[in-house]
């Protein structure tokens, strides 16, 4: 409890820092991760509407179906806007500096993972608007709305702990451009664009032990689904448990780099 | 007696077969400034980073502020300022924005972070830059903001790690002022230099360090007075074995018309100059001079070399 209240200030001014970076820098942060989502609602469902009679949706239209997976979309497109920054003060040692105010170099990532999570929210939002514009569904309204959100901002921040780890090993400030394509690999081997049923059996199993999966079914649950059902319960839990592995992993491969001098 | 504030015992670092730093051992008085003088590559940044928790070292031990730098590494972060060699900045940051961050990042909380940012940066002459990107500032400029940041808390003993390397000669001395301002204060102070004259002037104890070890200290009259070598020049080429012998270091060198008598350091240079009188007869232009500080780095580091290519060539001859 007491570290947990020591590192409150610290980590605020870490968040605010990581703020000034994404206003300065709002393409990569801010609007990036809405824009293939957002073409992909536009697409898919002006032209794949007709899918509707050769795949069996579980929930929903294709349309329907397929409007929350975009969402979730906004935060692995464009993931890890931050690990730059942290790799930018690894290269240049004014991570020394920080971590001589500190007590545990920990700190100096949790206000990053917070603004990981913040920093998709408008973006959601864009594609939530559009994609109910283009024949999505919500009838669970605003409850839905802010799961499907906070899901998003979960998962933001969990994928975020994979670009930190690159950061921190390679030192290169390109590491979001570079682990670009792991956001593509993620997202077509989960069930964000189509169910598993329509899957080849390789993509089924790879999307099965895909935990973007977990968290792609239960905002769909809570957008056209039922939203006290298990599948939403799993996705928080998965996306949650995801959040904390990220954190403890990054924190401790910061840590061996830092000790090691 | 009082509490030395700064200790080392034996600090060993090896970075694979290199031992960067090797058995260093020293101790810093409360207020006092301690220069660590050495060349390019001799220790010193290596020694810092240990001195302030950033390095483990491979063996000895070090103790700030009464504080073990192994056991007890957050005490010592709190009771010392550091600035690194490459004074790293975020240069997309403001003057003020970094103080705030740093002050939070200390728990200090937000009003007193403002107004500590605010005195920091008016004590350093940084004021009117303080909204604008650090990576607009000159060098020493960002100097003083990293100073400034390492006094934050005002923490008891601050390490500067080669404080003025890459400043003009104005903005040098405007930080030494800083400096001798801040142990007037009662700041304990260990700086590493490059440059003689800068530990001459600021350093109450200076050490000399080379290649990881010390290889002599004291205040800078104790180096003079230890190995500087007081020379006695005379005009003409003369052969004065026999003074050799009784007061000099054993370096008399007779070439392009002078003589130059290297004389031991507590040899008295009447004796030495009624001496040479007496073989070489009454002559005039005699000069004495004193080493520099200067001589007795090179002197110091100069043998360093010596034996250490004397210990080469033996190995090549066995
Ligand atoms: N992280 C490191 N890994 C390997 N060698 C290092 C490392 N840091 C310093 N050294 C070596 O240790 C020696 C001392 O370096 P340093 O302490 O930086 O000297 P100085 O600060 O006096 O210039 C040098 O030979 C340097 O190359
Ligand atoms: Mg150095």
């Amino acid at each position: 409890m007491n570290a947990l209240t020591a590192a409150t200030g610290p980590s605020s001014a870490v968040f605010a820092r990581s703020v000034r970076e994404g206003l300065r820098d709002p393409g990569p942060a801010l609007f990036l991760p809405a824009l293939p989502p957002l073409l992909l609602v536009i697409a898919m469902t002006s032209l794949f509407g007709r899918l509707n009679g050769v795949i069996a949706f579980p929930t929903g239209s294709f349309k329907e179906f397929f409007v929350p997976g975009a969402i979730m979309i906004v935060a692995i497109a464009g993931g890890g806007f931050t690990s730059a920054q942290v790799a930018e003060d690894l290269r240049s040692g004014f991570i020394d500096r920080l971590r001589l105010q500190v007590r545990g170099p920990l700190i100096l990532l949790l206000g990053r993972f917070g603004f990981e999570a913040i920093r998709i929210i408008p973006g959601v939002a864009a594609v939530l608007c559009v994609g109910l514009l283009f024949g999505g569904a919500l009838p669970n309204g605003l409850p839905g709305a802010l799961v499907i959100t906070l899901l998003a901002m979960l998962l933001s921040a969990a994928y975020a702990g994979l670009f930190y780890i690159a950061a921190i090993v390679t030192e290169d400030p390109q590491t979001p451009l570079n682990l670009n394509p792991v956001g593509i690999i993620v997202s077509f081997l989960s069930t964000a664009f189509i169910p598993r049923a329509a899957m080849p059996s390789w993509a089924d199993t790879a999307a099965g032990l895909n935990p973007v999966t977990v968290i792609v079914d239960g905002a769909r649950a809570a957008m056209i689904g039922d939203l006290t059902s298990a599948t939403v319960a799993a996705a928080l839990a998965v996306a949650t448990a995801g959040v904390a592995i990220s954190v403890v992993a990054s924190g401790a491969v910061l840590n061996r780099k830092l000790s090691r001098g | 007696m009082t509490t030395p504030s700064i200790e080392a015992h034996d600090l060993t670092k090896h970075f694979g077969e290199l031992v960067a730093v090797d058995h260093l051992s020293f101790s810093v008085s409360p207020g006092e400034i301690f220069g660590l003088l050495g060349r390019n590559g001799s220790g010193k940044t290596t020694t810092v980073r240990m001195l302030t928790t950033l390095l483990r070292p491979t063996s000895g031990a070090a103790v700030i502020a009464g504080f073990d730098v192994a056991r007890q590494p957050d005490d010592v972060r709190r009771s010392s300022g550091v600035t690194l060699q490459d004074a790293a900045l975020d240069p997309n940051m403001t003057g003020r924005e970094h103080l705030n961050l740093i002050g939070r990042l200390l728990q200090f909380g937000k009003r007193e972070v403002t107004a500590r940012a605010t005195e920091l940066l008016e004590a350093f002459g940084l004021s009117a830059a303080a909204d604008r990107r650090i990576g607009t500032y000159s060098g020493g400029m960002q100097r003083r903001l990293d100073i400034a940041t390492a006094l934050f808390a005002r923490p008891p003993v601050l390490f500067l790690d080669e404080p003025t390397s890459g400043l003009d000669p104005q903005s040098r001395r405007a930080l030494w002022d800083e400096i001798l301002r801040l142990r007037a204060d009662g700041t304990t102070v260990l700086l590493t230099t490059q440059y003689l004259e800068e530990a001459d002037q600021l350093a109450d104890r200076i050490g000399v360090i080379d290649s990881g070890k010390l290889i002599a200290g004291g205040t800078p009259r104790e180096l003079r007075a230890a190995h500087g070598l007081r020379t006695i020049t005379v005009p003409g080429e003369h052969h004065l074995t026999t003074l050799v012998v009784t007061v000099t270091a054993g370096t008399v060198t007779a070439r392009d018309g002078l003589t130059i008598i290297d004389v031991l350091p507590d040899a008295s240079i009447d004796e030495a100059l009624a001496q040479i009188r007496s073989v070489a007869g009454t002559l005039e232009d005699i000069t004495v001079t004193k080493a520099s500080l200067e001589d007795v780095f090179v002197h110091l580091t100069g043998r360093e070399i010596n034996t250490a290519s004397a210990r080469s060539t033996d190995r090549a001859a066995a």
